[in-house]
């Protein structure tokens, strides 16, 4: 296993169109540094995204999952944030409860202006997955030495 | 030759098969309030379990849920054989006579299918005579003999006090050399008294094996045998005999890993076309690709054997406890009344 | 006890009978005991002379409320246990059968099944919705709390108990038939387009699933262990789905199944929702 600082984390980061992709946006256009390891998915809005995606990134082998809309209130299509919000809450418990790190769902709100508060967040995020460390998968196999695995035929 | 021993030496006994073989055997495995039995590899030889068929059916050690191929890009077979040969320890009649149904199914000739071929080569199984009819099974009414079996090594019966083996295969008589010999005449009496028990209680199913092809799929009463079929797969996926499965890819780094997985005619998945349609749509439509499949494809591709070896597991495992009986007798019923029909008109 | 399910169940008979042939009902949805096995099976009576064959005991364990989705548009009557009408109740919230194509024959003051442990857990003792109730109503409540077993387990030992619990899992999916919740036109693990989770029976695929099913039921599942029974292997399948029961409740003040004009968990909001562990 590789020591925990250098471990450099793949976070999905799924971010809405109208706010947080935004803001990611001018984060970039505004020079301001934050850390590489997220991979952003633009979606329409928050309340688009179904937890089946995010639960997926997990077997993937996603490290961890960053979700950004607007704020509350200020939804472009007027109520998608707050319908994903209790999503979200719920899919949260669940993760917890299941014994996956708190530390690896993320879920914030972020506008269009919010360039900088963006850049925080993600470095926020990316320090506490690198806190926990990598993920393991559901099987606790890991993601990168599947070779014996395979062969053992099981 | 004919062999018996106290139940209490059979530890003596495995320990010498477990230089040359995996044991596998009947073991109890309580998972919160279910007290199971099912094979497992066993180490500790005091855990073997013969007093009840075993929950689970041995198919998986011929047919894993999940195998793995090879890879797609190589075409190159894998196949882990380990360095002893598999025993499958008490092994009931409907269970061998099981793995008989499925032996024509995937040694065809022209499509023999080497990872079950390999894994038979490398599997001895040591029958079970029972000494009474289990839960929901009626083996004796599909003409399966519960207290003996074809082509086995070793056939073993349990008296309660006492395991006879009555061993067959010369390679395998070393094993059993200096054990006690068995008085034939004594087991032959035992075997009557368990036989009339299976007498007092037998079904009697006279359904036509195969069923006749259109009338049986035509027949009305599958609707009603199948109204409260919740259409999963349990069924199926305990039941010794159905061998459907399906592929499914997965890749890693550059290569790509083809793996086969069982799959269940119970799922609306399973005939579900790239253009969407489903020939099989509603619940009864699948319950009767089952039955059909069991009692009339299967018999008349290979020589008139129904696909089902009486086990009951579909029966004892089902959630909402349909019975397979009761949809023969149906069947038997209505075909032949059929049959009434058209020999009198 | 013997004599008080003997009496709901020639009540049943008798009131199925002036159903039926009244007219007022195609059929009844009930139970009834198999030919050769003796045990409880679901049964669908459709002429009165057969309504004798209807029965409640402490085994019928089946929730019978999911049969109502085949028969949408037809006149149907069901024997309901509390549990049962609480399933119906989220049906008629969520607008998938019309109160008016339905007949519910109630079952009062539920005292639980004999095989279900999650009946220790419910305070629901009467029907919810009814039009017609067999035996007096139970007065007084009782006080039941959904245990949560695995309260003690730090997370890492959670993780390693459902791993466990998960790897038997043979995805024959009679979970998903068991269950009232599971009325989806297409399964998420019937979808091939996408592909949600594989289907393989590997430890990965297999937590997938898991999590993806108890994902759907929250705001759903009212705990009524269907599942838990139905499952061959013996998987502790209510874990998951109580505790988002429970977040349900303490978090939103909501539970299923109690009050079928109010809309389930997911298809409303209050602009003063939670946001208990979001990034501030």
């Amino acid at each position: 296993m590789t020591a925990k600082e250098d471990f450099e984390p793949k976070i999905l980061a799924f971010l809405c169109n109208w706010c947080s992709y935004a803001a990611a946006d001018l984060a970039g256009s505004s020079r301001m540094q934050y850390p590489p390891q997220i991979r952003v998915i633009r979606v329409p809005c928050s309340g688009r995204i179904d937890p089946f995606l995010l639960i997926r990134a997990f077997n993937s082998g996603a490290d961890g999952i960053l979700v950004s809309g607007c704020h509350p209130g200020d939804c472009h299509y007027l109520d998608g944030n707050y319908y994903a919000r209790r999503r979200f809450l719920m899919l949260k418990e669940l993760m917890q409860y299941a014994g996956i790190a708190e530390e690896r769902v993320n879920f914030t709100w972020c506008s269009a202006s919010e360039g900088k508060r963006f850049a925080a967040i993600v470095e926020r995020v990316v320090n506490r997955i690198k806190e926990v460390g990598p993920w393991e998968g559901f099987d606790g196999r890991g993601f990168a030495r599947r070779e014996e695995e395979m062969a053992s035929g099981e | 030759m004919l062999k018996v021993i106290g139940k209490n030496e059979l530890g003596k006994l495995l320990e010498k098969l477990n230089d040359k073989f995996r044991i596998i055997a009947p073991v109890i495995r309580q998972y919160g309030k279910k007290e199971r039995v099912e094979y497992h590899q066993v180490e500790d030889f005091d855990e073997i379990f013969l007093d009840r068929q075993p929950d689970t059916p041995p198919k998986k050690f011929f047919l894993p849920q999940n195998e793995r191929l090879g890879e797609e890009k190589s075409g190159e077979q894998v196949f882990e054989t380990g360095d002893r040969k598999t025993l499958i320890f008490g092994v009931r009649s409907c269970d061998l006579k099981a793995i008989d149904i499925l032996k024509p199914v995937f040694l065809d000739n022209d499509f023999t299918d080497t990872y079950f071929e390999k894994r038979l080569e490398n599997t001895v199984m040591f029958g079970l005579g029972c000494s009474k009819r289990q839960e929901n099974c009626f083996c004796d009414s599909l003409g399966i003999d519960p207290l003996d079996a074809e082509n086995i090594p070793v056939y073993m019966y349990d008296d309660g006090e006492r395991l006879w083996f009555d061993v067959r295969a010369g390679e395998l008589e070393e094993f059993f050399a200096d054990l006690p010999d068995g008085n034939s005449e004594e087991l032959e009496r035992l075997k009557k008294d368990w036989q009339s028990g299976f007498e007092d209680t037998k079904i009697g199913i006279e359904v036509p094996i195969p069923f006749p092809e259109l009338v049986a799929f035509n027949a009305p009463f599958w609707k009603e045998v199948a109204a409260n079929c919740l259409g999963c797969g349990v069924c199926t996926y305990y039941c010794p005999t159905c061998f459907c499965f399906g592929f499914f890819w997965e890749k890693r780094e550059e290569e790509i890993d083809k793996w086969r997985t069982w799959d269940s005619c119970m799922f609306p998945l399973f005939t579900k076309h790239g253009s969407g349609h489903n020939p099989r749509e509603t619940q009864d439509q699948r319950t009767r690709q089952r039955i059909m499949h069991k009692f009339s494809y299967h018999p008349h591709n290979f020589e008139g054997v129904p696909a089902c070896s009486a086990c009951g597991r579909c029966i004892s495992q089902c959630p909402v406890n349909i019975d397979l009986r009761v949809i023969l007798k149906t069947a038997e019923k209505h075909l032949k009344d059929e049959e009434g029909v058209k020999s009198g008109g | 006890m013997e004599s008080k399910y003997s009496e709901i169940s020639k009540n049943i008979q008798e009131e199925a009978k002036k159903l039926l042939s009244q007219g007022k009902v195609e059929r009844i949805i009930g139970f009834g005991r198999g030919v050769f096995t003796g045990e409880i099976t679901p049964i669908f009576v459709t002429e009165p002379e057969r309504a004798e064959e209807l029965l409640f005991t402490p085994e019928c364990d089946m929730m019978l409320a999911k049969y109502l989705l085949d028969y949408k548009g037809s006149k149907t009557g069901i024997v309901a246990k509390p549990c049962d009408t609480r399933a119906i109740t989220v049906y008629l919230a969520e607008e998938l059968i019309k109160r008016e194509d339905i007949f519910i024959i109630g079952i009062n003051d539920c005292e639980g099944l004999e095989e279900n442990d999650a009946c220790e857990e419910c305070g629901v003792r009467n029907p919810v919705v009814v039009d017609l109730e067999i035996g007096q109503p139970r007065e007084e409540e009782i006080e039941v709390e959904i245990a949560d077993e695995l309260e003690d387990m730090s997370p890492e030992e959670r993780f390693e108990y459902f791993q466990k619990e998960f790897s038997r899992c043979i995805r024959c999916y009679a979970c998903r038939e068991a269950c009232f919740v599971c009325a989806c036109d297409e399964c998420f693990v019937d979808s091939n387009q996408p592909q949600w989770v594989g289907s393989s029976i590997g430890k990965r695929d297999n937590f997938t699933f898991h999590l993806m099913r108890a994902m759907h039921m929250a705001g759903r599942c009212i705990n009524c262990g269907a599942c838990e029974i139905a499952c061959p292997e013996g998987i502790n399948m209510r874990a998951l789905t109580k505790h988002l029961y429970r977040a349900a409740r303490d978090v939103f003040q909501f539970e299923p199944g109690l009050n079928p004009e109010e809309k389930t968990l997911f298809a409303t909001y209050r602009l003063d929702d939670s946001e208990q562990g979001f990034l501030d």
